[in-house]
């Protein structure tokens, strides 16, 4: 009876020690993270911004000039007290954006350490992350608790939005980073500089009914979509996908696959979506997802051309296509739909100077393998034009909200027109043109995009608003 | 003529369903032979989950563990090999931290960026040189498999040899949830892509329009087909094959024959692991890692076992492949013109799949695992009457209330969390507590509430809403207690984890009745046309209002904790009355029950309704205080954390369900430990997990029985010595006497 009493005084001792796991060596993790995976989730807690001015500027001055006149700041350190931002993003679950992190960090980094901050004060960001629909109300608590909290900004969400919305409407204005869900396309107190999914998954249909056929030289009759099962996938074929295409005359089949789907799963998916018989096979699906249904075409031998988001643009398919031996950095033949720039075309000052700040910004905090594609490059714009509306003035929730009305644009690294709340059908919105590329061989090359001009604007074309 | 067949289908059962099958492939053919295309492209996962499911098998017939962490463990031994192959690094589990005990009191007193921060463990161990070789990875892998399944038997599994089933299964589910907060803190919950191994390249193009079989996906099931055949042949043909059958059969008879049950038992953990693994590390570059995914791949798993009566490896490889060819073909069907999308979700009725096929395998079996004859079959924790309850209830009450009202926003929210936490637990005491039913679809039955009060029930006047959904909740018991009639332990765990599968997949997920965006809304709850929701924070009532305008809205709280209190009466007042001794004495022994005059029928019905009523109320709240239901708050995983707290806290009492709503995720515990340890709140529920199994093991009464324990204890103590001291005492006169 002893040694029972000991055994269960012991386990309540293990419980209580193993509490102490949590303060492991995090030194002793790499700081470079697979390509493939996503850094483990960080605590919500705020993060101190780093003000060092580096002796040497790591970044070309094109860059510095770029991002100087856009946000309309002085060279230079910021310092003194703090400007705070909310930062929410969805990170630490399936699906998870941990890239539209590093955009945001990079952005702060670059804006404290050599645009001079925010009229000369550095600004630090008060994080909060979300991985399933409750933790959105949670962040909306937070965010409203902090009164030095003025705007949010997020990065990309699937889960909690309508929560997060819900709960900051009227009180704190949200800028939305990458809006893929409904409650952010129908916010009336959130703001989106970039089309997000209305833009680029409508901007898939319309480019594969409308643009497709000749560029070619067959006929799209039928399309065959597979797409992710949760919200963001599920609204983008049943409310941007499928009505879009069937309106322009196209025959369609989804299929629903989880987000953790693999090479099996989506194998089977392809061939239930007839993609093997179809004139254009569309996937709406995260990177994981995407080297999934890669391989999948590769086993099944299906000929096909498939037409995709700039989600499956991400490192991950890019070292896959390496160490499958393919010559370029994507699948040979596919066309990705984005937000009208990137990342592997220079031409652009904007998006060269992103790809130079978020670089040399990855170098400063010692990461290897830097995921800088997918929401990265767009959530990092979003910051630099809430530091353009807050070097103007717009420090409070009301300045900022009138300032989002008076943009115009341009966007940092967007293409088309800029008028906010101008859409009746997604108020929330300020811009939709998206731009299309297409990796032939060894190459990427535009199509139709910032670029050369030609970006389509889908909402425009199919007299939404 | 028919009589003849059926009679040869008893007496050949494999070549009469091989010829069935074969019949059903033809019919499909001729219907439309693009159908069986994904049929056949999705063998690999087949693969998976017959290997799983041989697991299963292995641990059941050589334990008595039906375990339901399998799934957890195949994946787990991937990553193992991940870390070796792919970065050169082994994972270390978070192990406990002595040092913890001098940071944190330190660390009270100084602020932050002064933290006392000592040596913490490492998370990895950097392997020299960069990574693995492919075979050295997957040999590494797997002699950790062979230590794994050891420990597992040694530390788990063998201590409770002489447990209740309830025991085991709520281990087995504490290990599910070990295992997998352990791989989510390690390697986080996005899918890993990219698995290094080199299977077979190409594919086998099927005559007509019958598609191809990946090779690397004929290559898994060539791999499950030979251990099966191998298993068959070990079990067969040697000694320890045929003293694992025997003691399958009846543990005794297999002792008094000389075997040892504890060395069988392990060695076949040991298999199970090993197996389990290695198909784990050979499927991965198809199926990618996830930690989410791929561990309910023991849904179906257990539906190919059931169908093998836990016994033939042969037809658990042969339903483990079948049962995912079925699911390709349902995919394809759902894509199709014809198909009712609109009533049933595709993606949703591919994974409820397994769900149809357990029920109509236990259905069919009539018994659906063979009896054990196991040494002991435990004793089940206590329930005693409850006592003091005014002073109790009335101490609670005024805790809080001052928890609400005097602390900051997080520490009311979590307040809140605590109470929709005991309102779910109670319905496991009345359940599992009073009853001994296991199950394992609490959360999802609790999501019926919230869901259908969201759907339908919206513009009704509070609490009418809520209650109207918690009777529909009822309902769902009611239905699900249908099976219990039949089934009991672990067989009734096994169909209510896939129950809350299939709710989760067909219910919460399906487009029409739950809406597109992945949540339904929920209204918040209106008092004498005041609004009580949790973001109404301007609330005054009678004057007062919470100390901040930060949500959550004090009153709500307040709501939350009338409806615990008159449930927690409730309870209470179940267990003291006639209708809780009938509960016990089911309990206790079904027949006996029914010998004196119970009716047991009816008693489980009434069971399994009043719980998940209780857990719709639950349910309904939880809507309330999210604004939203969602189909993960309310699914399989969730069922089986909230078992595992549960448990923990105390599955037999109403102080127990108390303390379960105390330490469930986001409760008080959490904050506690986030805001007074700082400690991640990522590791409680991992802590949880590991707090579960030590319960189980060491003190099935949980956390609100281990004042009784040592109580007891200390009257055992006392009595035993009084008996060596009356003994000695004896001898010494009897002693005097003879002298």
């Amino acid at each position: 009876m002893r040694s029972r009493k000991i055994s269960f005084v012991a386990g309540l001792a293990v419980l209580g020690l193993l509490a102490g796991a949590c303060s492991e060596d995090s030194s002793s993790e790499s700081t470079s993270a697979p390509a493939t995976e996503a850094p483990t989730s960080e605590a919500p807690t705020s993060e101190a911004p780093s003000t060092d001015a580096p002796s040497e500027s790591p970044l070309d001055q094109s860059t510095l000039d770029t991002a100087l006149a856009y946000t309309g700041g002085t060279a230079g350190a910021a310092s003194g007290d703090p400007i705070y931002i909310g930062y929410v993003n969805q990170e630490g679950g399936t699906p998870a954006f941990p890239e539209a992190s590093n955009g945001a960090r990079s952005a702060v980094w670059l804006i404290n350490n050599f645009l001079g901050g925010i009229g000369g004060r550095p600004i630090e960001l008060v994080e909060c992350f979300v991985t399933k629909e409750e933790d959105g109300q949670k962040c909306a608590q937070e965010m409203l608790a902090n009164d030095d909290v003025q705007v949010v900004v997020t990065g990309a969400m699937f889960n909690g939005t309508a929560p997060l919305l819900d709960g900051l409407k009227d009180k704190k204005p949200v800028i939305l980073g990458n809006p893929t869900t409904t409650p952010e396309f129908l916010a009336t107190d959130a703001y989106a500089f970039t089309p997000g999914s209305p833009g680029v998954v409508q901007g898939m249909s319309v480019f594969a009914a409308n643009y497709l056929g000749e560029l070619e030289g067959k006929e799209i009759k039928k399309a065959a979509v597979v797409y992710n099962d949760n919200p963001a996938g599920t609204i983008a074929f049943t409310a941007l996908t499928k009505p879009v295409l069937e309106s322009l005359g196209l025959e369609v089949t989804g299929v629903p696959v989880p987000d953790t789907a693999g090479t099996s799963e989506m194998a089977t998916a392809i061939q239930s979506a007839g993609a093997d018989t179809a004139d254009v096979f569309l996937p709406l699906v995260t990177v994981q997802s995407c080297i999934g249904i890669y391989d999948a075409i590769k086993t099944l031998e299906i000929d096909t051309t498939v037409v995709t988001t700039g989600l499956c643009f991400g490192t991950p398919m890019q070292d896959h296509m390496k160490s499958v031996g393919e010559p370029g950095k994507l699948p040979d033949g596919w066309y990705f739909v984005g937000y009208g720039f990137s990342y592997e075309i220079a031409g652009d000052p904007n998006q060269d100077a992103y790809n130079d700040a978020v670089f040399a910004w990855a170098e400063t905090e010692g990461i290897e393998d830097l995921e800088y594609t997918g929401f990265s490059g767009p959530t990092f714009a979003t910051f630099m034009t809430v530091a353009q509306f807050m070097n103007g003035g717009a420090t409070d929730g009301a300045g900022i909200r009138a300032a989002v009305k008076a943009f115009a644009g341009p966007q940092w690294m967007a293409a088309g027109d800029m008028k906010c709340g101008a859409n009746a059908t997604f108020p929330s919105l300020c811009g939709f043109s998206v731009g299309i590329q297409k990796q032939e061989g060894a190459e990427y090359v535009s199509v139709l995009d910032g670029y050369n001009g030609k970006a389509i604007n889908p909402v425009a074309e199919l007299g939404q608003g | 003529m028919l009589e003849g067949l059926l009679k040869f289908a008893r007496r050949k059962p494999a070549v009469s369903g091989s010829a069935i099958v074969l019949f059903v492939f033809a019919i499909l053919y001729v219907w439309d032979a693009r159908q069986l295309a994904p049929m056949f492209s999705n063998v690999g996962t087949g693969a998976l989950m017959a290997a799983i499911a041989l697991g299963v098998v292995l641990t059941y017939r050589g334990s008595g563990v039906v375990n339901f962490a399998n799934g957890v463990v195949t994946i787990f031994v991937a990553y193992w090999y991940y870390g070796l192959r792919m970065e050169g690094k082994f994972y270390v589990p978070p192990l406990p931290n002595p040092l913890v005990l001098i940071e944190i009191p330190v660390n009270w007193f100084r602020e932050d960026g002064n933290k006392l921060d000592l040596v913490n463990w490492p998370t990895v161990i950097d392997l020299p040189g960069d990574r693995l070789t492919t075979a050295s990875a997957l040999i590494v892998s797997l002699l950790l498999a062979v230590l794994f399944g050891l420990a597992l038997h040694f530390l788990i599994f063998r201590p409770l040899r002489n447990a209740p089933v309830l025991a085991k299964v709520v281990t087995s589910v504490g290990l599910f949830v070990v295992l997998q907060e352990f791989l989510r803190l390690r390697f986080g919950e996005l899918a890993r892509t990219g698995v290094q191994f080199p299977l077979p390249k190409g594919k086998v193009d099927l005559p007509g329009e019958l598609g191809a079989i990946p090779n690397n996906q004929l290559f898994l099931v060539a791999v499950v087909v030979a251990i099966a055949i191998v298993l068959w042949a070990l079990f067969r043909f040697t000694r320890f094959g045929l003293a694992t059958r025997a003691a399958a059969e009846n543990e005794k008879g297999a002792m008094l024959l000389g075997f040892s049950p504890d060395f069988l038992a392990g060695a076949n953990w040991v298999l199970s692991t090993v197996i389990a693994g290695l198909l784990g590390i050979l499927a991965s570059p198809i199926t990618n890692l996830d930690t989410i995914t791929l561990p309910l791949l023991i849904v179906p798993a257990l539906g190919a076992a059931l169908l093998a009566g836990f016994s033939s490896f042969g037809v658990t490889v042969a339903a483990g492949i079948g049962i995912a060819m079925l699911q390709g073909w349902v995919q394809y069907q759902g894509a199709q013109t014809w198909f009712p999308r609109g009533v049933l979700p595709t993606a949703g009725l591919t994974q409820a799949l397994p769900f149809f096929v357990i029920v109509i395998a236990m259905f069919a079996r009539g018994k659906a695992l063979p009896v054990r004859g196991a040494v002991s079959s435990g004793k089940m924790p206590a329930a005693v009457a409850p006592r003091h309850v005014g002073a109790l209830t009335f101490v609670a009450v005024v805790a809080t209330l001052v928890m609400l009202f005097g602390f900051s926003y997080d520490w009311r929210q979590s307040t809140i969390n605590t109470l929709v936490g005991v309102v779910i637990a109670l319905s496991l005491v009345v359940l599992t507590g009073f009853v001994g039913q296991i199950s394992l679809a609490q959360m999802a039955l609790a999501g019926t509430a919230g869901f259908f009060m969201s759907k339908y029930f919206s513009d009704l006047p509070f609490p009418l809403a809520p209650l109207i959904g918690s009777v529909v909740a009822a309902l769902f018991g009611a239905a699900i207690s249908i099976p219990a009639l039949r089934l009991r332990g672990v067989n009734l765990a096994v169909i209510t984890l896939a129950a809350a599968v299939a709710i989760e997949q067909l219910v919460f997920k399906n487009k029409t009745f739950a809406g597109e965006l992945g949540a339904l809304r929920v209204d918040p709850p209106m008092i004498g046309g005041k609004d009580f929701g949790p973001n109404n924070t301007a609330l005054k009532v009678l004057g007062f209002k919470g100390r901040d305008d930060v949500p959550p809205n004090v009153w709500f709280g307040v709501v939350c904790l009338v409806f615990v209190v008159l449930l927690c009466l409730m309870v209470v007042n179940v267990r003291r009355s006639a209708t809780g001794r009938q509960f016990l004495a089911v309990r206790s022994n079904e027949r006996a029950a029914a010998a004196s005059g119970i009716d047991v029928a009816r008693t489980k019905i009434l069971a399994f309704g009043l719980a998940a009523f209780i857990a719709g109320l639950g349910g309904a709240l939880s809507g309330y205080r999210f604004g939203s239901v969602t189909p993960q708050y309310f699914g399989a995983f969730a069922s089986l954390t909230f078992l595992a707290f549960a448990y923990l806290g105390g599955i037999a009492s109403v102080s127990g369900a108390v303390l379960a709503g105390i330490v469930v995720p986001n409760g008080l515990n959490f904050n506690f430990l986030e805001n007074i340890l700082h400690i991640d709140q990522g590791y409680a529920t991992l802590i949880g997990g590991i707090g579960l199994i030590i319960t189980a093991v060491r003190n099935p009464e949980g956390l609100a029985g281990a004042p009784r324990l040592l109580k007891q204890q200390k009257i055992d103590k006392a009595v035993r010595k009084a008996a060596i001291a009356e003994r000695s005492k004896v001898n010494t006169t009897q002693g005097e006497g003879s002298a």
